[in-house]
């Protein structure tokens, strides 16, 4: 497709195949997942959630976010021919071709009211609902792009709409962290020099989107995967108190003094709903590196999704973004990462000899005894592994 | 409702390391190296430890049985036929040693409640539980119960007066500071359901917590251990 949007910064990289702000918005279109782009003005956001339209040409809408607007509206049309039969005026009205669309764009969403937002959220969460019915929308695949210029803090918990974005966003990117290479402006300057917005419908994908949607949701994740994301769920809530979630909001003062200056005082574990998105971006990278002849990487894979998902869910102690990280939420993510890769290997041998173990299906107390502190949710996993080979024994 | 359990399938490799000969690999490995996790099981003996007339125990001189979990600890101990002091026990030490005119009790006071590096913990035995009828304190590996008296229901940072609490002023008799103590540096986070207690020091407080996870265990904390005064502890 050829994109207006232009941007060479690379946001990962997999196995020596980069991956760029466009491959990011493919991986949400793969895995079926809301996509967040927060930026400043004239950062090129909305003429990539535009660009993304162009994969679905009859099927995507362009919303403008205002105060006035009723959801129900956009799917909505009055059936002339019920005119004479119709008891009322809802009876009148009918679910529009629209209610099909699969790729529902929104610009400036944080200008709408929250009445508002919360009837666009509900778009996103893949429905609508007319009178007490709800439709689903885009005959089982359909997703959100919303856009907005909200400043650095707006995921935080006391924001109302920081609260809405975590819960409906999957994937909350902050573009201006990846600002377009000069050689990108000058190609798009040489190009064009129309400041609007472009549309730039091009041939028909959506049958490729929604095929490589169907194989990524059916396929079969990797068990390192499951390990990683539980490690996010379990291991990255261990803390003295025993559970950074049930700390609430005494997390993290109560925490201990050198539990503060690690990850156990800079991260909080992901929920997971998060996690599943951590798992489903991760496979979509994985078919887009393949896609470019690439090989991917399971554990890198996961944790690229982990930094694009969490970076902005609320899940980083802000007090410590801003002290010690010059405010950068993804320099604090790659701390956080820079520490599950040594936890990994440090316990890759131990794991593997969880897993050989859990094979034989008998349990050994010496190899269960290897996992204690932020990795005792390994003891449950083989637990289950092995009463499951024994149910179907 | 689809109750069926999902399909996992174990890889032949986990993140490059083969599964096969793992467990072999693991267990040789423990087997044949030094363990270098800083846990010492040696209890002190009986001439390692200090008399408290006013507790009626023997007090250890050094903290032990690092990197061990509450319930670890209370295992180790008691197979040493020692035990872990209640927060009583450990107050009454404390208040013994900071009065004594001996160089090595003073060194010890300083070294439990010194606001310094490393940062330094110990198990205190002393496990909070709220039941239908109020809550409870457990003491003597949770056989003993006894419901909390009223006692300080609030963090206080920067603290209760170390001062009084451990000279006996606006305490329970359970050791825990009562509602009216006076302010002061000594950190203090009050009981909570199914947590133990511990009193840490480190680089910028030192702190009575009734907040402690069981499970937890680091380098950096163990417990002073303690027998009773007439006991067959080595």
């Amino acid at each position: 497709m050829n994109k207006v949007y232009k941007n060479s910064t690379a946001i990962g990289n997999l196995g020596g195949t980069p991956l760029y702000m466009a491959d990011l918005v493919d991986a949400c279109l793969y895995g079926r997942l809301n996509l967040f782009l927060q930026g400043d003005t004239g950062s090129g956001k909305t003429q990539l959630a535009r660009d993304t339209m162009g994969y679905f040409p009859e099927k995507s809408m362009f919303i403008l976010g205002r105060n006035d607007m009723d959801t129900r509206e956009l799917f909505q049309q009055i059936n002339l021919e019920k005119l004479r039969t119709a008891k009322s005026s809802e009876e009148l009205k009918e679910v529009t071709s629209k209610i099909d669309n699969h790729l529902i764009v929104v610009d400036e969403l944080p200008n709408c009211v929250p009445a508002v937002r919360a009837q666009l959220f509900n778009l996103f969460d893949g429905y609508i609902e007319i009178n007490g019915v709800a439709y689903p929308i885009g005959n089982g695949y359909s997703l959100g792009i919303a856009t907005g210029n909200v400043g650095q803090k707006f995921t935080e918990s006391s924001n109302e709409l920081g609260r809405a974005l975590r819960d409906r966003m999957h994937v909350i990117v902050d573009v201006d962290y990846f600002h377009p290479k000069p050689s990108d402006t000058l190609e798009i300057l040489a190009g064009n020099t129309n400041p609007r917005v472009e549309f730039n419908f091009q041939e028909q994908a959506s049958q490729n989107i929604i095929s490589r949607h169907k194989k990524i949701a059916s396929s079969q994740i990797p068990f390192e995967k499951l390990i990683i994301a539980n490690y996010f769920i379990h291991g990255l809530d261990y803390c003295s108190k025993d559970s950074k979630r049930a700390m609430k909001d005494a997390w993290p003062t109560q925490l201990e003094d050198h539990e503060q200056g690690s990850d156990v005082g800079l991260v909080l574990p992901v929920s997971t709903r998060a996690a599943k998105s951590i798992v489903r971006l991760s496979q979509a990278f994985d078919e887009i590196v393949k896609e470019k002849n690439g090989k991917s990487d399971c554990f890198e894979s996961m944790m690229q999704a982990y930094k694009l998902v969490s970076t902005y869910s609320g899940v980083l102690n802000e007090a410590d973004v801003q002290n010690k990280y010059e405010g950068n939420h993804y320099k604090a993510m790659d701390a956080v990462i820079t520490t599950t890769r040594n936890q990994f290997e440090n316990q890759k041998e131990n794991i593997s000899a969880g897993l050989e173990m859990a094979s034989k299906g008998k349990k050994d107390q010496k190899i269960l005894n290897q996992f204690t502190g932020r990795w005792s949710f390994i003891r449950d996993t083989l637990e289950y592994i092995l009463n499951n080979s024994k149910e179907k024994k | 409702m689809n109750n069926q359990k999902p399909k996992i399938t174990i890889p032949e490799t986990f993140m490059g390391v083969p599964i096969k000969g793992a467990m072999e690999r693991v267990l040789s490995k423990a087997k044949n190296q030094p363990d270098t996790t800083p846990i010492q099981t040696n209890a002190p003996d009986i001439q390692g430890m200090i008399y408290v007339p006013s507790a009626k125990l023997y007090f250890a001189k050094q903290r032990t049985h690092l990197n061990l979990n509450w319930d670890q600890t209370h295992e180790t101990l008691a197979q040493e036929k020692l035990r872990m002091p209640t927060i009583e026990e450990f107050r009454k030490t404390l208040n013994y040693l900071k009065n004594s005119q001996n160089q090595e009790h003073l060194e010890l006071y300083n070294e439990i409640t010194e606001i310094r590096n490393p940062w330094r913990a110990n198990w205190l035995d002393a496990y909070f539980e709220e039941r239908k009828d109020g809550f409870y304190i457990l003491t003597a590996n949770k056989k003993k119960a006894e419901k909390l008296e009223n006692c300080l229901m609030k963090n206080k940072t920067p603290g209760i007066s170390l001062e009084q609490w451990i000279s006996s002023t606006n305490i329970t008799s359970q050791g825990l500071p009562s509602p009216n103590i006076d302010d002061g540096d000594l950190g203090y986070w009050y009981p909570k359901n199914n947590q133990v207690a511990g009193f840490v020091a480190a680089s910028d407080r030192a702190f009575l917590d009734c907040y402690r996870s069981p499970s937890y265990r680091d380098s950096g904390l163990g417990v002073f251990a303690v027998a009773d005064a007439g006991s067959n502890a080595r």
